[in-house]
């Protein structure tokens, strides 16, 4: 009986300190726990903020001019005082296209009056250029491009058609073959 | 039963032994685990690991305006916006305090935010990022400094206003009740810009995104 008693009284110590033990462990495994996490809460104060920005650019087709046909003068007749080829009417006008972008609006420039010079001597002319345009391919309904109507726009293909005439005095021009530049400037806007 | 009541007591020594070694592997783990944190910060006071308190702000100057390059033709070549006409955004924050600013750019911008490039497509641009910030007060191109960009990625550390020669600030007041942020409060600005290389891309609206992240240290 007594013996028994012991064995009951040991295995309850036994179980006491076990107990004990386990508890022991489990609020040090807990305290380990909460400075882990302590620490990794530390680390996560870190507070950061973003913003987000667009960058953008538009890219429109470059401008292409493309020479058709030259302008032609034709044999002046002796005693013949002037040229003159109508850029609207005349078959000999120059034919130009200009390809851009869709319906972009661009201005176009150009010197209305340009020298040529002789090829085979030093007479020189003075040659006065007139332009006309339209945004389909009909010379006949095309504008005189004057300074007051030169901000136009290219067609739904990227197209705008383009002749070129003008006049030239004869007068006082000696007999040979004359040659000089043209210069049109297409600037978007 | 001596024994008997010898084997319990062992037993008994062994589970309180058992129980002491296991406290003290525990004691040292927990000193050790503070210890390495203490000993990773022990060389500098940073305060901003109690920024938690403190807010920061980031705001557009123009929130309207994208970075904006405007009308480019095919085969421009290179288009710049300088730094006079940047981007521009605030930091507003506690003016002792430093932040670290990261800026991150796509590399390309996209057609109709197609992002099917390989550098080669004719429909990205490649873009270049450049940055700068003026930490003296006041939005002042004049006071730029530029910041260091690798692979289109800015980064800069620096204070909401600058030290100058001074040496560093005292702590920042710490957050009582009634505390008012504005007086410890400085604004510093950011300048985005850059450039594009335009080759013989496709007509179009071409674009991308720039993020800035900014956080104090």
């Amino acid at each position: 009986m007594l013996a028994n008693y012991y064995e009951l009284y040991t295995a309850n110590i036994k179980i006491i300190a076990l107990g004990i033990m386990h508890r022991v462990l489990s609020a040090l495994f807990l305290l380990l726990i909460f400075c882990f996490q302590n620490l990794h809460a530390q680390n996560g104060e870190d507070q950061s903020i973003s913003a987000r920005v667009n960058v953008s650019a538009e890219v429109i087709q470059s401008i292409e001019l493309i020479t058709i046909n030259t302008m032609q003068f034709g044999n002046a007749q002796p005693g013949q005082q002037e040229i003159y080829v109508n850029p609207v009417t005349s078959l000999n006008a120059g034919y130009m296209i200009a390809v851009g972008t869709p319906n972009a609006e661009f201005r176009l420039n150009y010197v209305p009056e340009r020298e040529l010079t002789q090829i085979d001597g030093d007479g020189t002319l003075t040659f006065t250029y007139e332009i006309s345009g339209n945004s389909i391919e009909d010379q006949s309904t095309s504008e005189l491009l004057e300074l007051d109507n030169r901000n136009i726009r290219f067609n739904e293909e990227g197209q705008f058609f383009i002749w070129v005439g003008g006049r030239v005095n004869l007068q006082n021009a000696a007999p040979g073959n004359y040659e000089g530049d043209f210069t049109i400037e297409i600037d978007y806007i | 039963m001596i024994n008997k009541k010898k084997r319990n007591n062992a037993l008994l020594g062994s589970a309180l032994f058992i129980c002491r070694t296991g406290f003290l592997f525990l004691l040292i783990m927990v000193f050790t685990t503070q210890l390495s944190s203490v000993s990773l910060k022990a060389q500098e006071i940073d305060f901003g690991d109690f920024s938690s308190k403190y807010a920061v702000t980031l705001s557009e100057l123009n929130p309207a305006e994208d970075l904006e390059f405007g009308t480019v033709i095919q085969n421009e070549g290179v288009k710049s916006i300088d730094l006079v006409d940047a981007k521009i955004l605030m930091i507003e924050g506690v003016k002792y305090l430093d932040v670290i600013v990261d800026i991150t750019a796509d590399n390309y911008l996209f057609l109709d935010s197609d992002v099917a490039c390989n550098g080669t497509n004719t429909n990205c641009i490649p873009f270049t990022l450049q940055a700068a910030y003026a930490n003296r007060g006041s939005n002042n191109t004049n006071q730029a400094v530029l910041m260091q960009i690798a692979s289109n990625v800015a980064s800069a550390q620096f204070p909401i206003l600058a030290r100058g020669n001074q040496p560093p600030g005292p702590p920042p007041t710490p957050v009582y009740e009634g505390y008012n942020p504005a007086l410890f409060n400085e604004t510093a600005y950011i300048y985005i810009y850059g450039s594009l290389n335009v080759g013989n891309v496709d007509a179009g609206s071409y674009s991308g995104e720039i993020t800035i992240t900014v956080s104090y240290d």
